[in-house]
């Protein structure tokens, strides 16, 4: 099969690896149909035997990612986050296509792992659009400003279009030199592999997900246990102190809390040694500077407890944390560059090596890439001259919206790598307010491009997970690729579309949701208070009137740079990232981490592989799954 | 001893830098002040012992650097050893050998195959990536992302030959395996040169 289809149309691609492979001229009518045939059994030619593509697992995804993405944007307006859609796709993946499919329908080969894995690629692909929008367009609508709403769904399928292209430069980077660990994308795989990985392994991923489906029923609807321990605060209260002091010690124990989340210990425990500098991060922040302001007086008149704690992570610890973040990606690329120049290289000589062999690369080609990154960044460029009037200006801010989504990209993505959590919301503020610098405050235009940073980070760290997965089955990533390339519309389409509609059916067609609909004004069941969305209205609100914290994002990102040249890969955006969230989370993610490392060190490497790796994808699935059916058992 | 002091320099910078860098501006907020108003109160607040902690920091990093180089010159002696990369990618080469003459693929052939194929993927590649600093250090980075791309591309084909065998996919393992192995050659070519 000849690779020129590389400069052609993305659809043509798709085409070409759903067919059985071509012959160099056509052959005999009676003999495609057999082809087709036998490719729809599963018993496909001698070259392309396994069942990967089919219409069966994009047609699943589909449905599976639409009815996702529906229901999360309900979700995060509702709640305030989203969920992560791998897990659910691949699950229901293997029950559909892998038991109904061969059991019943007695489908030879029907959800093989690598179809099943395409299934989960497109469902997450289209689903990843809904934290994106839902952090971001709504604020839109509580502001009360005037717009066009296909601006916003043609920025959102821009920016999930550039998301794609961007990072997938990147994968040899990130998957095979750096080894991130993605902990979503091998709980996806464990699963996946599940139907190979013996009774053992099997047994461990359902006890992990016992015991955290059981712990997450105890935390969040029984309320047996708490969400969240206050160890500190009990260490304090032990020793006869007040959490009201205002010295370091009370700060540091009064900061010290755990978030009893096994989806947290679960990515800290897949992490192990790798994760160790955020939870050095997070000691940095919340037991070193932290208290150290607190006792140098730093923090004025602010009195002490827990509105200490929120006074100085607010306005100290997370705004240097989103600086550090962005320093040390910077630098990171920098110190990368000979690593990043090399995977390009063989990426190209891969395609040229497909070519002159006439057969098919692994990956996509750059010039599919370069394609996609034109047409995404010509549309964002039509949306920002439709909302600024203005072709010099929405230049300067289509491009430098670019080269903010490819940062912020990246650094989602190494976040995600790293410790499966992703610090968007900052990312998204730090988009705005550019957008709002340089437009001269349209704030329109500014959460229109914001709505496209959100989106393409997210797809960007949904697209590496998804590789990561990929690559521990040995699905060919080029495929995975042309896929979401495929579907990365459908999700932006549907998510604005959801919000308007929960927007509209507010009484008089509008205020459906935020704090000062009728719902949450009556407090009814059927508030959806929006919460991202009105932080992100705060912030705009801020920036607007001169609040932005640019004195600590400068002197973060100083400090990030520094840490980029330390010789611990990422290590920027861990310490980062560690100091922009609250310390909760860090700390049950290092408990994790050090227990791994404990086991690996009394057990062996291949009790981490057969015992200890099923146990934590169990533990993370299960909360994420149980999550789910509760929230949708509580809506519907 | 260098990189003791190298650890100890640099954590000391990274805290001063990061406090430094935390500590408000101290401009009155019921003004309004512009960013640059923001910038320059900060300045004036923390600017010496912030600069103070960067420079620890980028001479600890630069000290640990230099120390990790220089492990690195030494290790080249311990090539011979049974867990050093060479012989980690022998023992692949050689259970992937084993694989392949496994015969005619099916049923009977599954298990043998599973459990030479998790050898790979759970043994010795896992053993192999514990060399990854120290093979940037001695290779470049350039030239190891170059091997490690190929390696990579084995793995991946083992993975799907797993995957396969799982599936009873018998027509795909071969294919697959015959992968592996050529893209371990080059990695080996690689790691030699």
């Amino acid at each position: 099969m000849s690779a020129s289809g590389d400069a052609k149309l993305v659809f043509f691609e798709f085409r070409k690896t759903t067919l059985v492979k071509e012959q160099p001229s056509p052959p005999p009518r009676r003999l495609r149909r057999q082809r087709r045939k036998a490719s729809s059994a599963g018993l496909m030619s001698a070259t392309n035997t396994y069942r990967e593509v089919t219409v069966g697992a994009m047609a699943l995804g589909v449905i599976l990612g639409v009815l996702m993405t529906a229901s999360f944007v309900y979700i995060g307006l509702k709640l305030g986050f989203g969920l992560p859609g791998s897990t659910v796709a691949a699950i229901l993946g293997f029950a559909l296509l892998r038991g109904v499919g061969r059991g019943i329908l007695k489908r030879p080969g029907s959800g093989s792992i690598v179809e099943n894995n395409i299934n989960q690629t497109v469902a997450s692909g289209i689903n990843t659009a809904s934290a994106g929008i839902v952090f971001t367009f709504p604020a839109l609508l509580l502001l009360g400003e005037d717009f066009n709403p296909w601006t916003v769904i043609f920025a959102a399928i821009a920016g999930s279009f550039m998301g794609i292209v961007i990072i997938i430069p990147l994968r040899k980077q990130m998957l095979e030199i750096e080894r991130l660990r993605f902990p979503t994308g091998i709980a996806v795989a464990t699963i996946l592999k599940s139907p190979g990985a013996g009774a053992r392994k099997s047994m461990f991923l359902g006890i992990g997900f016992a015991a955290s489906a059981l712990i997450t029923i105890a935390t969040t609807k029984l309320h047996l246990i708490p969400e969240t321990l206050h160890i500190g605060p009990a260490i304090l209260n032990l020793f006869g102190g007040s959490s009201t002091s205002t010295s370091g010690i009370a700060f540091a124990l009064t900061g010290t809390m755990l978030s009893v989340s096994m989806a947290n210990f679960g990515a800290g425990l897949l992490s192990g040694r790798g994760g160790l500098p955020f939870l050095f991060g997070g000691i940095l922040a919340w037991w070193v500077i932290g208290p150290m302001a607190v006792s140098a007086g730093w923090h004025g008149a602010q009195p002490g407890g827990e509105d200490l704690i929120w006074h100085v992570y607010g306005t100290m610890l997370r705004p240097t944390g989103i600086g550090i973040l962005i320093g040390g990606a910077l630098a990171g690329v920098v110190v990368a560059f000979p690593a990043i120049k090399g995977a390009i290289s063989s990426l190209t000589a891969a395609a040229r090596l497909a070519k002159e062999s006439g057969g098919d690369a692994d990956e996509l080609s750059p010039k599919v890439l370069v394609i996609g990154l034109i047409a995404s960044f010509l549309l964002l460029l039509v949306v920002a001259v439709y909302g600024t009037g203005n072709l010099g200006q929405s230049l300067v801010v289509a491009t430098t919206g670019t080269l903010w989504l490819g940062l912020a990209g990246l650094i989602v993505a190494q976040a995600t790598g790293a410790t499966d959590i992703s610090p968007l919301s900052g990312l998204a503020l730090i988009a705005v307010t550019l957008m709002l610098l340089l437009t001269g405050g349209n704030v329109v235009v500014a959460v229109t491009l914001g709505v496209a940073v959100c989106v393409a980070t997210n797809q960007c760290a949904d697209m590496m997970t998804d590789l990561k997965t990929g690559h521990l089955v040995g699905s060919i990533p080029r495929r995975q690729q042309l896929v979401q390339f495929a579907v990365a519309w459908i999700g932006p389409a549907v998510a604005v579309g959801t919000t308007m509609l929960l927007w509209q059916a507010g009484e008089g067609g509008s205020n459906g949701f935020g704090p000062e609909s009728t719902a949450c004004v009556n407090k009814m069941a059927e508030c959806l208070p929006a919460p991202q969305a009105s932080v992100l209205q705060g912030m705009i609100d801020g920036v607007l009137s001169g609040n932005a914290p640019v004195d600590k994002y400068l002197a973060g990102a100083a400090v990030g740079g520094a840490l980029a040249l330390f010789p611990i890969g990422g290590l920027g955006v861990l310490i980062g990232l560690a100091m922009y969230l609250p310390f909760e989370i860090t700390f049950g993610y290092g408990i994790g981490c050090l227990v791994s490392m404990g086991v690996e060190k009394l057990k062996g490497r291949r009790f981490i592989a057969d015992v200890l790796i099923p146990l934590a994808a169990g533990l993370i699935v299960g909360e994420a799954l149980t999550n789910l059916i509760f929230t949708a058992v509580d809506v519907l | 001893m260098n990189r003791t002091l190298g650890y100890s320099v640099f954590v000391f910078g990274l805290f001063l830098a990061a406090s430094f860098a935390s500590k408000p501006s101290g401009v009155d907020e019921s003004t309004k002040p512009q960013p640059i108003e923001r910038l320059q109160g900060w300045a004036s607040r923390a600017s010496i012992p912030f600069f103070v902690g960067l420079t620890a920091m980028i001479g600890g990093a630069l000290l640990v650097r230099r120390r990790v180089a220089g492990k690195s010159a030494t290790d080249g002696d311990t090539a011979a050893s049974a867990s050093s990369p060479d012989a980690l990618l022998e023992q692949i080469a050689t259970a992937l050998a084993g694989a392949k003459s496994v015969g005619a693929l099916s049923e009977a052939s599954y298990d043998k195959i599973h459990q030479g194929l998790d050898q790979i993927l759970e043994e010795h590649v896992p053993a192999f990536l514990e060399h990854r600093e120290a093979l940037i250090e001695s290779m470049g980075l350039a030239a190891f992302a170059m091997m490690i791309s190929d390696f990579a591309t084995m793995e991946r084909a083992v993975a799907r030959a797993w995957s396969a065998n799982t599936d009873h996919v018998w027509g795909e393992i071969a294919p697959c395996l015959d992968k592996a192995e050529t893209a371990l050659s080059a990695a080996r070519t690689k790691l030699a040169a």
